[in-house]
């Protein structure tokens, strides 16, 4: 990729549109004007307008152009591109990126840019929100089994809470209301995990319905959640100074070696007296911070595609048009749209769009900031061996970001910092 | 080709080429290519059936930021196409966005001529036509149909 470098810079608006025509160098001699400019409609010309626009019965106008000279009132679009060394702004690069993988993720970077960059966070453990559910014990009334599938590329200590209150100020300590926590379950890395599985502790994470009163386990509090489930991994660098899963107790302060998502859900009750569970929140917590989860628009595919070119593969032309910027149909999509969340754009047409409009494309909401995610594009796996690795990683890019973290830490500004892919 | 064709025009014109929506054709002028000659045909079950309408999509210079200039160049009796062929259509004014094209944007004509809305027309004549007798109205339009968007 990167090598299409003949995109498409759209020209700064002609005339009209917003404002600010801040493109130094990029003037052009106002050709006659055709039609009003874009975007505001105005009532074309009244008859007196294009010549020719006589009604012959068959067709508007003295017949169009099969073959034939007539031209519209257009102007020429040759005669009025600047030429090529004219063009504006030249593709520059935004400013320094941070180093894939380098400093710690700050929750903030440089808040005065509309265009932000994100630092990248690999997310070691990603519970799969569709699969959580709470299932009847058999031979057991009143207790509701916890299960759920997750991906792990680190070894990891899955906790479940029920009805617990969370205080972010203590490291996203867990305490809850009434059953002691059950022991930890401990799983290697792998993809599609199970939980509970075959572990004896497995079958202590219920719900125990006799302990709580209904409300409790529909709705959620302020920092009260009915079921809470935590998934610990050491980081390499705790490893390194010798930390170990066994070292967590269940919902306690968060120590900065320890990586983890924690996700938080209600139950619901269906009208055959079952529950199901609705996931209400995500939130990983990295080096020391804790990030909320934002599922991001159109960020699969893009993670797709990003994976499908480290593996050498989808070459520029045999693109689907799901992972280019719809605008310029030639990058990829880097670039979130702000609050509304539709990753849609790559961030050179995202820098234009912000002159001429304030709108998203997809859902033509205003535009607050635009979030400019990095994709991991590593070198080609090395066959074999590293692919495992790799899968994992991918893997965990693929579900994971497609909830990149937009930062909440504490009390959540509007900075943003996002979990994107990730690879070794 | 010309070389200082957004490569955005390029991919869709080779797409519409390539992939055409049913029922409407469009294809670039030979010496304009922001300039394409478009057909569609008349939608089913429209008063438009077993038409041949042509039109004309010219893509300005700072398309896609701003929408396509697109016009009927045959005859059709509709509440939101004036006598010029100009098409009230709010994706072609202020609902336009960038993420759309000229494949959407030749559809929602398409669209458009399966279900006109007299509620929002440009030719009031026609519209008040359309909401005082719409069977009277819709034998208009074919009469014009069968009138003026024949195949050549």
């Amino acid at each position: 990729m990167g090598n299409s470098r003949s995109r498409h810079r759209p020209a700064p608006s002609s005339a009209a549109s917003t404002g600010g025509s801040s493109q130094p160098g990029g003037q052009q001699p106002q050709a006659t004007p055709s039609y009003p400019p874009s975007q505001v409609y105005a009532p074309p010309p009244q008859p007196g307008a294009p010549p020719g626009y006589v009604n012959n019965g068959q067709l508007y106008g003295a017949g169009p152009p099969p073959s034939g000279p007539w031209r519209p009132q257009y102007p020429a679009p040759h005669a009025q591109q600047p030429p090529p060394g004219a063009r504006p702004g030249g593709p520059a690069p935004p400013g320094a990126p941070p180093p894939p993988g380098g400093a710690a993720p700050g929750p903030a970077a440089a808040p005065a840019q509309e265009l932000t960059q994100t630092a990248t966070i690999r997310n070691a453990v990603n519970l799969k929100k569709s699969t959580l559910e709470v299932t009847p014990v058999p031979g057991s009334p009143g207790r509701l089994a916890i299960s759920f599938t997750f991906d792990a590329s680190q070894p990891c200590a899955v906790t479940t809470f029920v009805v617990a209150t969370e205080e972010p100020a203590r490291g996203c300590r867990l305490t809850p209301a009434k059953q002691e926590p059950a022991p930890p379950v401990y799983y290697e890395k792998g993809l599609g995990l199970k939980f509970p599985g075959a572990a004896a502790e497995g079958a202590q994470h219920v719900v125990d319905l006799s302990l709580y009163e209904e409300a409790q386990l529909l709705e959620a509090g302020r920092d009260t959640f009915p079921l809470v489930v935590r998934l610990e991994t050491v980081t390499d660098k705790g490893r390194r100074e010798g930390h170990t899963l066994q070292e967590l107790s269940p919902g306690a302060e968060q120590q900065p070696w320890v990586q983890s998502q924690t996700t938080f859900a209600v139950l619901h009750r269906e009208e055959d007296g079952s529950y199901v569970v609705r996931t209400v929140k995500q939130k990983i917590w990295v080096e020391g911070v804790s990030y909320e989860l934002q599922e991001i628009y159109g960020l699969e595919q893009s993670v797709a595609a990003a994976r499908a070119g480290a593996a050498g593969g989808a070459d520029d032309d045999a693109d689907n048009e799901e992972r280019l910027c719809v605008i310029c149909l030639v990058n990829e999509r880097d670039t979130t749209v702000l609050p509304c969340r539709h990753m849609c754009m790559c961030h050179e047409c995202a820098q234009e769009l912000r002159k001429q409009t304030s709108k998203c494309p997809i859902c033509r909401n205003q535009v607050e900031s635009l979030l400019h995610i990095k994709m991991y594009k590593g070198p080609k796996p090395a066959p074999q061996q590293a692919m495992t690795e790799r899968q994992v990683a991918d893997a965990q890019a693929a579900n994971a970001a497609a909830e990149a973290a937009e930062a909440a830490a504490g009390t959540g500004g509007s900075s943003a910092a996002a979990a994107a892919a990730a690879s070794t | 080709m010309d070389g200082q064709l957004p490569r955005r025009i390029i991919k869709e014109t080779q797409r519409l080429l390539s992939e055409p929506v049913p029922g409407i054709s469009a294809a670039p002028s030979d010496d304009n290519l922001r300039y394409f000659n478009v057909i569609i045909l008349g939608p089913d079950s429209s008063p438009y059936q077993g038409g041949v309408f042509k039109l004309e999509l010219f893509l300005p210079e700072d398309y896609p930021m701003a929408a396509p200039k697109v016009r009927f160049l045959t005859k059709i009796y509709h509440p939101n196409v004036d006598k010029l062929g100009r098409i009230c259509l709010d994706i072609l004014k202020d609902k336009w966005s960038p993420a759309l094209q000229i494949r959407t944007v030749l559809l929602s004509i398409q669209a458009l001529m399966s279900a006109p809305n007299p509620d929002d027309p440009l030719d009031e004549n026609i519209a008040r036509h359309w909401k005082t007798n719409e069977a009277d109205a819709m034998n208009t339009a074919r009469q014009w149909t069968a009138a003026h968007a024949q195949p050549a």
